[in-house]
């Protein structure tokens, strides 16, 4: 029998990202969870629900537990579920080379990302006491609140230090290229590849010459450094605008020497600007506000740097040569350097992985960004099938672009309607969606593949899917 | 009384974060000429008023007052990064000197205006409205961005603090100021000017709307550079003559140009060079198939760059061989050292004019676009006609330079059957037109509407034309006027009678005659598959008989080498549909479940023959355009998303230049 695969994905009630993996080979079984959390808080009853249900799955065999980035929805429920997870035997945690706690890259960029949310946490106060009157800055602090409570109050470090005292600081760190057989089944059955977070070669090769081991992710530390220069200025802007906040001198001083903003002598052509700019009629023309917009940009900047460094696997059956591909919250720019990838002494690369791919899990939970559209084109096994961890709620609460008609039509187009969604079973065909979904429309298309496990109160716990 | 033509005033030619190196000490400081005007503190001038308020800290700079005597006397103020008032002159010269090209190459004055969509009450009401002054914000934001807001019709600046690491030139923590790039200045007006010339344009229906905006403000913004001669002297005596060698001039400019634009606009850097794996800086090799895969509205408007950009490079190759042959006896090699200051001064003659003629003809193309829903395609069709228009036998080459390397860069028009001047050239209407009656029917309304012999008097077969003698002072007026103001009235007054006139002759003659303009006045069906799942699909638009004369402007155009002067009159027909969407797979993702959809022409008349040199259509009932317009839109839905956390609800130019 060749290996085959039972892939769980949990329905949080919430956005966010769980999947239990289960991987076959004769009497053989080795278990992966790949990442566990939600959006909001306040989600730890069906969290323990979701705990209990991997407990009773696994039972006392080891575990292999992956997280994929330090975002919240992928994994609060380490935090809110240690009951649990200290009784279960954890075999192995499985991270970014960028999460790595004792690595001086992901040190620094611990600090960095702190430095970070402790400055954007200032800035939102200051421009909310100043500025909430503003209809666009109001708006925009909104919006900005739904993207940094994914990373806010880091609570990234408390959930790696449980995963690692529950498998007793058994962990790997995994570095694009990396490919090695999966525990605990027969080797050469089931091969584990390793195509992301980015490393960044060029700029390795560029701050790095000559040394022999090398510094990942300078990019991400590069951009870090570039927003927290970007928050300060904006932090310096709003403090001296705010009365109670002394000025340094420094910030006097910029970006001009303090002279040029004190007029003395002659007022006239001074008056005859400032006439220009508050007449009534000019109204329209102001600027007074349109700065401000850039206190929302490095929400999102930060947003996707942390979702470009999550960790991307391939699990490939060796035996059927199906591939199942999990991005995490892959972005774009993460997407684009698998092709710089190479798995030595394998002929496998990107394209490979990619043609041979029949399970893909959405890059954040199917938001347009999150997939590369050229990489969706190569995905052509007949049996393709997306799963898409989402909460249309949630989604359309925050606004976010998620579950978006370009990318959901895509989707569909690739797998002919085997698209599944962990908030939903059944995709009805109603006027506002009149595509058919042919593999998941009715009950009976599921089996035998398919399995949707019941909650407490009747809804669905998971959908699982096997891959045979 | 003296007349004065110029006001020259110093500035920077680059960027000078990036050349405060010893060898570009000299060449950085050029003195600009600037037309002469009356001019106000600000500087405030007929087209612009610089306003320099940081609304980061509240400050009004003191304004630059060009008539003080200390400024008057020198070339304005001295350079220096650290004082805004220089900002100001900085932005003031290039600015200026950027109108000047347009005006220059179309023959007419730089007019902005606005659109205004609602009143104050919500209601819908469409307005054009004449502003008379491109405002420009030198300190406007604490950003690495630069942008252009139509909705307040202004250039907004950023300055930001330089990173922490040491790159390129950069100075660590110092301030950068988007204001001094003279590259970054000239982008951005050229967005206004284009967007005062095609509003349309603006309206992102396809791959390539914002892909051409942004690829032409760089087009310009990098042939600008070559307005000065002592700059590529300096250039060419550096790179020993040789412009193609990537190591050189052009690797030069292009990896400074993507400097300065760097992170967010990275066009040049990434299609014309590219570092190999020792780092050295090669020429990246064109690829006809990119374009096709890419998407990326910054990456096809790099392409766009750098076919033109190609052209030039071929252009100035084949025409400085002979300069080289003199120089070399015959041989092409040139002896070791410096090249003879001759030499250098005969090259970058040279590469000034093609620069300079590449220029003009990009400008003028823009009047042969088609209104709406251009594509990169139908720009290269623009190229051509206009250029044949300007100069019939090509002795420059010209044409033959951007047709290969469009074609290297894989810009072909998706509509002609072969490549070449004859079929790429926008055809005159009896080309393409299937009813020979309804041709010769336009060409009638067309001798109605503006030839004066139509006035009062009764000719055999016609009615007489009240408004004519409306019609033909305007167009006086307007040819006469220098005023811009009074030629944006009488051009929207023209417009009007035009409209007018149009629309009681559309019936009159013949059937369905809107229809050769690219509209349609009855109800309209549109008939596609689905590309999901490979089902037809039906779409239908309520008839509208409502059209707009977007444009009507009559413009003389002097050819100095032919020795002729057409009397030219452009005319921009659009009408909007609504396609109704409901009970498609298109309902839920559109306002109201209907789809703005809008078709037209651009006609050029030659109003000496009445004739119709050109119409340039966009159906507005072809099925084709709907569905690529509809699957357009659908895939960008989410990537406005975000507008509210930029604070870009209206601002179409700030997303796209944010990194």
């Amino acid at each position: 029998m060749p290996a085959s695969v039972s892939v769980k994905m949990y329905n949080q009630l919430n956005l966010g990202d769980c999947f239990l993996l289960t991987f076959s080979e004769e009497e053989q079984r080795s278990f992966v969870l790949i990442d566990f959390g939600s959006y909001e808080s306040g989600n730890d009853d069906r969290e323990m629900e979701i705990a209990e249900d991997i407990q009773k799955t696994v039972g006392n065999q080891p575990l292999t537990i992956v997280l994929t980035h330090q975002h919240r929805d992928h994994l609060s429920g380490f935090i809110s579920c240690v009951s649990v997870f200290k009784k279960m035997k954890i075999r192995e945690v499985w991270l970014s080379y960028l999460d790595d706690p004792g690595g001086p890259e992901a040190i620094t960029m611990r600090k960095r990302t702190e430095q970070f949310w402790n400055k954007n946490k200032r800035i939102k106060k200051l421009v909310k006491d100043k500025f909430n009157s503003v209809a666009s800055v109001r708006k925009m602090l909104h919006s900005k609140e739904g993207f940094d409570l994914f990373a806010e109050d880091q609570t990234g470090g408390e959930a790696i230090t449980n995963l690692l005292t529950w498998s007793k600081n058994k962990k790997k760190f995994l570095i694009p290229g990396q490919h090695f057989d999966l525990p605990l089944i027969g080797n050469d059955q089931v091969k584990v590849y390793v195509l992301g977070p980015p490393t960044d070669p060029e700029l390795m090769r560029k701050l790095n010459p000559g040394k022999g081991e090398g510094v990942h992710g300078l990019g991400a530390m590069m951009e870090l450094m570039n927003m927290d220069t970007s928050t300060n200025l904006m932090a310096d802007a709003l403090s001296s605008l705010s009365s109670s906040v002394t000025t340094t001198k420094s910030m006097e001083n910029f970006p001009f020497n303090k002279k040029y903003s004190t007029h003395d002598g002659d007022q006239r052509d001074l008056d005859y600007i400032k006439g220009l700019y508050n007449k009534k009629d000019n109204a329209w023309r102001r600027i007074d506000h349109e700065w401000l917009s850039e206190v929302g940009r490095v929400s999102l900047h930060m947003h996707s740097l942390t979702n470009n460094s999550s960790l991307v696997l391939a699990f490939e059956l060796v035996e059927s040569g199906k591939v199942l591909l999990f991005v995490g919250d892959a972005q774009i720019g993460n997407w684009k350097s698998w092709k710089d990838v190479s798995f030595e002494n394998t002929n496998v690369d990107i394209y490979d992985l990619l043609t041979r791919t029949v399970l893909y899990k959405a890059g954040h939970h199917g938001s347009h960004n999150a997939t590369l559209l050229e990489s969706l084109d190569l995905m052509n096994t007949e049996e393709l099938v997306i799963m898409v961890p989402v909460n249309e709620k949630i989604s359309k609460k925050r606004r976010f672009s998620m579950l978006r008609p370009g990318m959901m039509l895509g989707y569909n187009r690739k797998t002919c309607g085997r698209v599944l969604r962990s908030d939903t079973i059944f995709h009805k065909a109603d006027s506002t969606n009149c595509y058919k979904f042919p593999f998941a429309k009715t009950d009976k298309d599921f089996k035998p593949k398919i399995r949707i496990g019941k909650d407490n109160t009747g809804g669905h716990l998971f959908i699982e899917y096997v891959v045979t | 009384m003296v007349k004065r033509y110029y006001r020259k005033l110093r500035g920077y030619a680059f960027d000078p974060s990036f050349s405060s190196t010893i060898e570009r000490r000299q060449t950085n400081e050029v003195i600009y000429k600037i037309k002469w005007e009356k001019i106000s503190p600000g500087p405030c001038g007929d087209y612009i008023e610089i306003i320099d308020y940081d609304p980061t800290k509240q400050v009004f700079y003191e304004p630059l007052n060009l008539i003080e005597e200390y400024v008057l006397s020198d070339y304005g103020l001295p350079l220096s990064a650290g004082d805004p008032k220089f900002h100001q002159q900085q932005v003031y010269v290039v600015v200026m000197s950027i109108i000047s090209q347009f005006e220059k190459a179309l023959g007419r004055k730089v007019i902005w205006s606005r659109m205004i969509d609602k009143d104050d009450s919500g209601r819908t009401e469409f307005n054009h409205e004449f502003v008379e002054k491109l405002r420009i914000y030198p300190h406007a934001l604490r950003q690495q961005n630069a942008f252009y807001s139509p909705q307040k019709v202004a250039l907004l600046f950023g300055y930001f603090q330089a990173a922490e690491h040491w790159t390129g030139n950069n100075v660590p923590k110092s301030a950068v100021f988007t204001c001094l790039s003279p590259d970054i200045v000239a982008h951005e007006t050229t967005h206004a000017i284009l967007d005062s010339l095609h509003p349309y344009l603006r309206k992102d229906t396809n791959d390539d709307m914002l892909a051409f905006h942004e690829g032409f403000a760089d087009i310009i913004a990098l042939l600008q550079r070559f307005t000065f001669q002592s700059v590529v002297e300096e250039q060419i005596r550096n790179s020993r003559g040789d412009l193609l060698s990537p190591q050189n001039l052009l690797g030069d400019l292009a990896i400074q140009f993507g400097q300065a634009v760097s992170q967010n606009r990275r066009a040049l850097r990434s299609f014309l060079v590219e570092n190999d794996k020792d780092g050295k800086i090669q020429l990246i090799k064109p690829d006809p198939s990119k374009l096709a895969s890419t998407t990326d509205p910054h990456a096809r408007g790099g392409i766009l760059v750098a076919a033109v950009f190609d052209a030039f490079a071929r252009l100035y190759k084949h025409r400085v061989a002979n300069l080289i042959r003199l120089a070399t006896n015959g041989t092409g090699i040139l002896a070791q050292g410096e090249i003879d200051p001759d030499l250098v001064q005969c090259l970058s003659k040279e590469a000034c004019d093609i620069a300079n003629k590449l220029m003009l003809i990009c400008i003028r193309a823009l009047d042969y676009c088609p209104p709406v829903d251009l594509d990169l395609g139908d720009y290269l069709r623009a190229l051509i006609t206009a250029d044949v228009e300007h100069s019939p036998e090509d002795e420059d080459g010209l044409r033959y330079g951007l047709l290969e390397s469009f074609r290297s860069w894989g810009v072909v028009p998706t509509d002609v059957n072969n490549y070449s001047v004859e079929s790429l050239m926008w055809q005159p209407l009896e080309e393409y037109a299937d009813k020979k009656t309804q041709v010769d029917a336009l060409k009638k309304a067309i001798h109605y509407i503006f030839n004066p012999d139509m006035g009062s008097r009764y000719k055999r077969g016609y009615i007489a034309n009240t408004r004519i003698n409306e019609v033909i002072r305007s167009i006086e007026k307007i040819l006469r006027e220098n005023e811009r103001k009074a030629i944006f009235e009488e051009s929207k007054r023209l417009c009007a009678a035009v409209h007018y006139m149009f629309d009681k002759k559309f019936a009159y003659y013949v059937e369905d005659l809107e229809q050769l303009l690219g509209m349609n006045f009855k109800d309209i069906s549109y008939h596609f598959e689905d590309r999901v799942f490979g089902r037809e699909i039906k779409l239908r638009a309520k008839a509208r008989n409502v059209f707009q004369v977007y444009r009507c402007r009559p413009f003389i155009q002097h050819n100095n080498r032919t020795g002729n002067s057409s009397k030219l009159l452009l005319i921009t027909f659009l009408q909007k549909v609504y396609v109704d969407l409901k009970g498609s797979s298109y309902q839920g993702f559109f306002l109201d479940d209907k789809y703005d959809f809008r078709g037209g022409s651009t006609v050029i008349i030659d109003l000496s023959t009445y004739e119709i040199k050109y119409a340039i259509v966009k159906k507005i009932s072809s099925s084709q355009r709907l569905k690529s317009q509809l699957e357009y839109s659908m895939n960008r839905i989410g990537e406005f998303e975000n507008a509210a956390l930029l604070m870009q609800s209206e601002e179409p130019f700030a997303a796209l230049h944010i990194h």
